[in-house]
C-alpha cells in the first residue's frame, strides 16, 4: 500500500497550520481542506462593491439576523462560505459560524493571542511549562505585539514581543485614566487589571511581512499582511516544499488499519469520493467539525459530546469629555486594551477586551440611538467617537445543556444555549464610572449561543485514556485509535476566559513534536 | 447587480431621491439609485413581511418622512420605512465615503466642544419629541398604514 504522506492534517486553521509548522522539521505533510480563499486584490475596486457588496451583503442586518461586521463585509464572505451546506448543523440556539476557508475563522479574528497560564490550565492534564517553548516559537514566527504592563503577566511571557499597537481615541483616554495612582488602587482593590493587548498585528516589519498601516479598511480588505492569518504559515510551508495543500476536499471519515489510516473524502469539484492514506492522521478541523469526522468514522449516532464556548457580553460606554471627537481617528479595529477581573463575583477569572467603534460603517449604529433620524445622524458624527465597547469573556466547563451529536442524516444536532451573568458587568460598570466613563446595566447585551466563535471541548484531553465515549490522551491521541490525533481545541477539557487561538497553536505544536512516525 | 421592473424602479428612484434630500440634504447619485433598487430585489421577500407604509402618499404629499419614520419606529420596530431609511444611510455612506450626515449636522460639522454636544443632544431630544407627535398625526391623518 502506497502512502500519500507520513502525516495527513485535516484543516488549515490555527491548529492545522501550527502542527504543520512543527512537523515540517521532520517530514512532509499533506494538508486536506476545502480552503476557500479571499478574492484577488484588485486596485480599482468600486467603493459600493467594497463597502456593501455586489448583492449588498454589507446591509444584511437591515432584514436578516445579525452577523458580525467583518463576516458581513463583502470581501470577507469567503470566510463562512458554504459551511451550512457542507457541514450542516441543526440547532435552535446555535447562532455561530463555521469556516471552511484556508486559515479558518482566523481570517476574521480579533487577533488577540494570549498564553494560558497554569491557572487557565487547571483541569488540563498538561502544564504551562509544556506549552511554553511553543508559545515562544510562535511569538517569533507570527510576530506578536504587546506591552509590558500589569496584565502582561496574565497574558503571557514578554519575551520577543514587538512594541504594542498605538492607542487612539476614547481608549487612549481610558488607559491614561486607568494608570492614575488613585484609580489604579481602586481597580486593584476590586481585582481589576487593565493593560495593553497582545495581538497578532505587526508594529514592525517581520519575516517579510510589513508593519501595520492605518487605512480604516481592516473590516473591508482581507489582504492586510500585517494582521497574522494561519494561511500565511500554510502558504509559506507550501512554498518551501514542506507541505502539500490539497484544496477543495471535504473530509468525511477515517478508517484505521494496523499500519496506516485511510481518510475518506469528497472532491468538491468532481463530486467524486477520494481516499488518502498516511501513517498518522491529525484532526485540526475545529472543535465542531473534528467531532463530526470522529462520530461519522465510528457511525455513532447516540453519543453526546460536550460542547464548550466562551459566553460573552458587551458593555457599551461613553466618555463625555470626548464628545465631538472624530470617530474615524486613526486606530486599528482590533481590541486595543485587555482587562482581567478575578474578583469573587464569578467563579473563574474573567477577561475583557476594549474596542472602539471605528472601522465599521457608521450606519451600522444608526438606530442604536433614541432620537429621530437627524438626531441619530448627529450621534453618529459626534457621539460615536466618544464611545467604546467592553467585550467580556467568561470561562466554560462541560454542562448537560451544551452538547452535540450526529444525526443519521449526517447533520450535527447542536445545543448551545446563551448564558447570562450580570454581577461582573455591574462591577465593571462601576469601575468605568470611576474612571470617568459612563455606562449602565440596561445597556449591557448578552451574545447568543455560539457567537463567541470560541468552540472547544468536544473530544476532551484526559490524563488516563479510556475507552468510554470519545476523548484523547495528553498527547492528543484519540481513544480507540492508534494513528489518529486531535490537535485543535476539541481536546481542551475546559475553556478559560481567554482568546484560545495561540494555545490551540502551541498545543498542536506540542502534540506534533511528540508524534512518533 | 440584479435588475428590477421598470415601473417599480421609477417609484424607488423617487423614494431615494426624496429621502436623500429630506434627510441628508444631498442628491442621490446614479450608483446609489441602482443599489437602492437592488436592495429591494435582494431583500424584497423579507421587506414584504414588515409593517408597511404608503410611500406614494408620503412622496406625493411631501410629508415629513423623518417624523413618520420616528413615530413608526417606536410603534412598529423594523417597519418598512425604517428599513428604507436605514438602506439609504448605507448608500449615502458608500456614495460619499463618510458617515451619513443629516441636514442639520452639516452646519455643525466643526463642532468639537463636549458641552455644546450635550446641549445639542438635549435639543435633539426635544425636537425628536415634537417629531414623534407630528409623525403620529401624519400617519393617522393621511391613513398611511
Amino acid at each position: 500500500m502506497t502512502l500519500d504522506a507520513d502525516v495527513i492534517i485535516v484543516g488549515s486553521g490555527p491548529a492545522g497550520a501550527a502542527a504543520a509548522l512543527e512537523l515540517s522539521k521532520i517530514t512532509e505533510v499533506l494538508m486536506l481542506d476545502i480552503g476557500h480563499s479571499a478574492p484577488e486584490e484588485s486596485p480599482g475596486v468600486d467603493r459600493f462593491v467594497e463597502l456593501l457588496g455586489e448583492r449588498l451583503e454589507g446591509m444584511s442586518i437591515i432584514s436578516e439576523p445579525y452577523l458580525s461586521p467583518k463576516l458581513r463585509s463583502p470581501f470577507f464572505r469567503y470566510v463562512t462560505r458554504s459551511w451550512r451546506e457542507l457541514s450542516p448543523i441543526h440547532s435552535s440556539d446555535f447562532k455561530g459560524e463555521l469556516s471552511l476557508a484556508l486559515g479558518g475563522l482566523a481570517n476574521a479574528w480579533g487577533s488577540g493571542l494570549y498564553e494560558f497560564d497554569d491557572t487557565d490550565l487547571r483541569g488540563f492534564p498538561i502544564s504551562y511549562s509544556e506549552l511554553q517553548p511553543f508559545y515562544l516559537s510562535l511569538t517569533k514566527h507570527i510576530g506578536i505585539s504587546g506591552g509590558g504592563d500589569e496584565v502582561a503577566s496574565v497574558l503571557g511571557s514578554r519575551e520577543c514581543l514587538l512594541p504594542p499597537m498605538p492607542l487612539a481615541g476614547t481608549l487612549k483616554a481610558l488607559y491614561a485614566h486607568s494608570q492614575r495612582p488613585k484609580v489604579k488602587a481602586f481597580l486593584h482593590r476590586n481585582r481589576i487589571h487593565i493593560g495593553r493587548q497582545r495581538l497578532g498585528i505587526l508594529t514592525e516589519p517581520h519575516r517579510g511581512r510589513p508593519a501595520y498601516s492605518f487605512d480604516g479598511k481592516d473590516f473591508f480588505r482581507p489582504w492586510k499582511a500585517a494582521i497574522y492569518n494561519p494561511a500565511y504559515t500554510v502558504r509559506e510551508l507550501e512554498a518551501l516544499g514542506k507541505l502539500r495543500f490539497r484544496r477543495g476536499v471535504l473530509v468525511k471519515q477515517f478508517k484505521e488499519f494496523p499500519d496506516r489510516v485511510r481518510v475518506d473524502a469528497v472532491d468538491l469539484s468532481s463530486g467524486q469520493p477520494v481516499e488518502f492514506s498516511a501513517k498518522r492522521l491529525l484532526l485540526g478541523a475545529g472543535a465542531i467539525n473534528s467531532a463530526r469526522i470522529v462520530l461519522q468514522s465510528f457511525k455513532d449516532y447516540s453519543t453526546r459530546l460536550p460542547m464548550l464556548e466562551n459566553p460573552i457580553s458587551f458593555v457599551p460606554f461613553i466618555h463625555f469629555a470626548s464628545l465631538g471627537s472624530d470617530s474615524k481617528e486613526n486606530s486599528f479595529t482590533g481590541a486595543q486594551l485587555a482587562l482581567i477581573f478575578d474578583g469573587p463575583e464569578h467563579r473563574d477569572r474573567v477577561q475583557g477586551s476594549f474596542y472602539n467603534l471605528s472601522g465599521v460603517l457608521s450606519s451600522d449604529f444608526l438606530f442604536d440611538f433614541p432620537f429621530s433620524a437627524s438626531g441619530n445622524l448627529f450621534c453618529l458624527a459626534k457621539i460615536l467617537g466618544a464611545m467604546g465597547v467592553l467585550q467580556i469573556y467568561y470561562s466554560d466547563a462541560p454542562n448537560p445543556a451544551s452538547f452535540l451529536s450526529l444525526s443519521t442524516e449526517g447533520a450535527l444536532e447542536l445545543h448551545c444555549p446563551a448564558r447570562r451573568f450580570g454581577k461582573v458587568e455591574g462591577k465593571l460598570i462601576n469601575a468605568l464610572r470611576k474612571m470617568g466613563f459612563w455606562s449602565a446595566p440596561f445597556l449591557v447585551r448578552y451574545a447568543e449561543g455560539g457567537s463567541s466563535f470560541h468552540y472547544a471541548g468536544t473530544l476532551p484531553m484526559r490524563e488516563a485514556n479510556d475507552s468510554i465515549g470519545f476523548s484523547t490522551d495528553r498527547f492528543g491521541r484519540l481513544n480507540r485509535c492508534k494513528h489518529v490525533y486531535v490537535v485543535d481545541a476539541s481536546s481542551f477539557p475546559l475553556l478559560p476566559a481567554k482568546n484560545l487561538s495561540l494555545t490551540i497553536m502551541a498545543n498542536a505544536m506540542r502534540i506534533a513534536s511528540k508524534l512518533v512516525l | 447587480m440584479p435588475r428590477i421592473a421598470p415601473g417599480q424602479s421609477d417609484t424607488l428612484h423617487l423614494e431615494i431621491a426624496f429621502i436623500f434630500r429630506e434627510i441628508f440634504d444631498v442628491n442621490a447619485q446614479q450608483e446609489a439609485i441602482a443599489a437602492y433598487s437592488c436592495f429591494h430585489t435582494v431583500y424584497g421577500t423579507s421587506l414584504l413581511t414588515r409593517k408597511g407604509v404608503n410611500m406614494t402618499k408620503v412622496l406625493n404629499r411631501r410629508l415629513d418622512v423623518e417624523a413618520i419614520e420616528f413615530f413608526l419606529r417606536t410603534r412598529y420596530p423594523g417597519n418598512l420605512l425604517t428599513c428604507k431609511l436605514w438602506a439609504c444611510a448605507y448608500l449615502y455612506e458608500a456614495q460619499e465615503g463618510v458617515a451619513p450626515r443629516g441636514r442639520i449636522q452639516v452646519r455643525l460639522g466643526r463642532l468639537t466642544s463636549p458641552l455644546l454636544c450635550l446641549v445639542i443632544l438635549t435639543w435633539f431630544g426635544v425636537r425628536s419629541a415634537v417629531k414623534w407627535l407630528k409623525g403620529g398625526l401624519q400617519v393617522y391623518w393621511h391613513h398611511l398604514l
